[in-house]
């Protein structure tokens, strides 16, 4: 009965590392697709040093950290969420150009953090 | 010789009375052992089942990500200008200008060209994003999306713009009925309530 019950509880146990995993991958994928919003909303941001009224939207004030829901099937109350934090610092002056860096930071349960990172060169509208 | 006091003791002659099988007792226990191991197995497969139909739907949706957004991030590359509005296979108008840049069609320009395009419109028949080539042939990119406004034009904040911009974002809406990688249906009597794709795509020449 022992081994019997041992057996069981193991087989449970791969279907719970299994399920796990398979949370993992798509929270990871999801989490991803956050920050690349992220990245190309920088994208979109207004940089002109050079106009007769300089305009710079590309400034962290612009992209504070917020707190967004994952793309993934919702069961229940589970709405899985994730923390975006973007990080814009000046690479070059001359010429003009700064690095981007999205972290979206997610856990699962008790797990984690994880982070997915994505990052860009951005240089000034001319 | 005494095989007693050897420590040899013969065995007694089995009497012709002595129970022959089982007895019922031994039936029933042997049963009940049975049936508790058969029904520790029946629950372990039932619920390996259900953790299955579980990751099957969760990997459909993992995949269904890059599936739906990696065409039109391809495709937003090479831009050279982009509109919005309401579009079938055949026509498209875009969105009036002062009224807000959204509908349910994407028309991407590679040039200059306006008869060099491609197309991605939610096909309202068959509830299908379908994306139109610039030599016309059609592909389904993914089915059973709900929503009738797919793509909105945005400012860096998240606003739907009334008007062309220089720098805007094209931000794309799919709500689904179903995750169609692994075909669960999705809903308030479903396990999964309900499965939303979303992205921005930055388009920087759609002035």
């Amino acid at each position: 009965m022992g081994i019997a019950l041992g057996s069981v509880l193991a087989v449970m146990s791969g279907y719970k590392v299994s399920m796990y995993r398979t949370e993992w991958s798509l929270n990871a994928t999801a989490a991803q697709s956050l920050a690349v919003q992220r990245l190309e909303q920088t994208r979109a941001a207004r940089w002109e040093p050079n106009a007769a009224t300089p305009v710079d939207e590309l400034t962290a004030v612009s992209f504070p950290t917020v707190m967004r829901t994952l793309d993934v099937p919702v069961v229940g109350t589970n709405t899985p969420q994730a923390r975006l934090v973007t990080t814009i610092s000046t690479v070059s002056t001359d010429p003009p150009m700064r690095w981007v860096q999205v972290d979206c930071i997610w856990s699962i349960g008790p797990r984690g953090p994880f982070t997915n990172t994505v990052t860009t060169l951005r240089g000034a509208d001319l | 010789m005494n095989t007693a006091s050897s420590g040899w003791r013969r065995r007694a002659p089995r009497s012709s009375r002595a129970p022959k099988g089982y007895t019922l007792t031994n039936l029933m226990v042997s049963m009940a052992i049975l049936l508790i191991a058969l029904s520790a197995l029946i629950t372990t497969h039932l619920f390996g089942l259900r953790m299955f139909e579980i990751n099957k739907m969760k990997l459909g949706a993992s995949q269904e990500i890059p599936h739906v957004f990696n065409p039109i991030f391809a495709d937003m590359k090479s831009v050279r200008m982009v509109r919005v509005g309401q579009g079938t296979q055949t026509s498209f108008s875009e969105a009036a200008l002062n009224s807000p840049q959204q509908g349910n069609a994407l028309q991407i320009y590679a040039s200059t060209d306006t008869n060099d395009f491609v197309r991605y419109y939610l096909d309202a028949a068959d509830t299908k994003l379908k994306r139109r080539a610039a030599d016309g042939a059609v592909t389904v990119i993914t089915k059973s999306a709900t929503n009738a406004t797919v793509f909105t034009v945005e400012d860096m904040a998240g606003q739907v713009l009334t008007n062309r911009a220089v720098r805007s974002i094209i931000g794309v809406n799919l709500q689904f009925s179903a995750v169609e990688n692994s075909g669960d249906k999705v809903g308030a009597t479903r396990y999964a309530q309900g499965f939303r794709l979303q992205t921005k795509i930055a388009a920087p020449g759609s002035n």
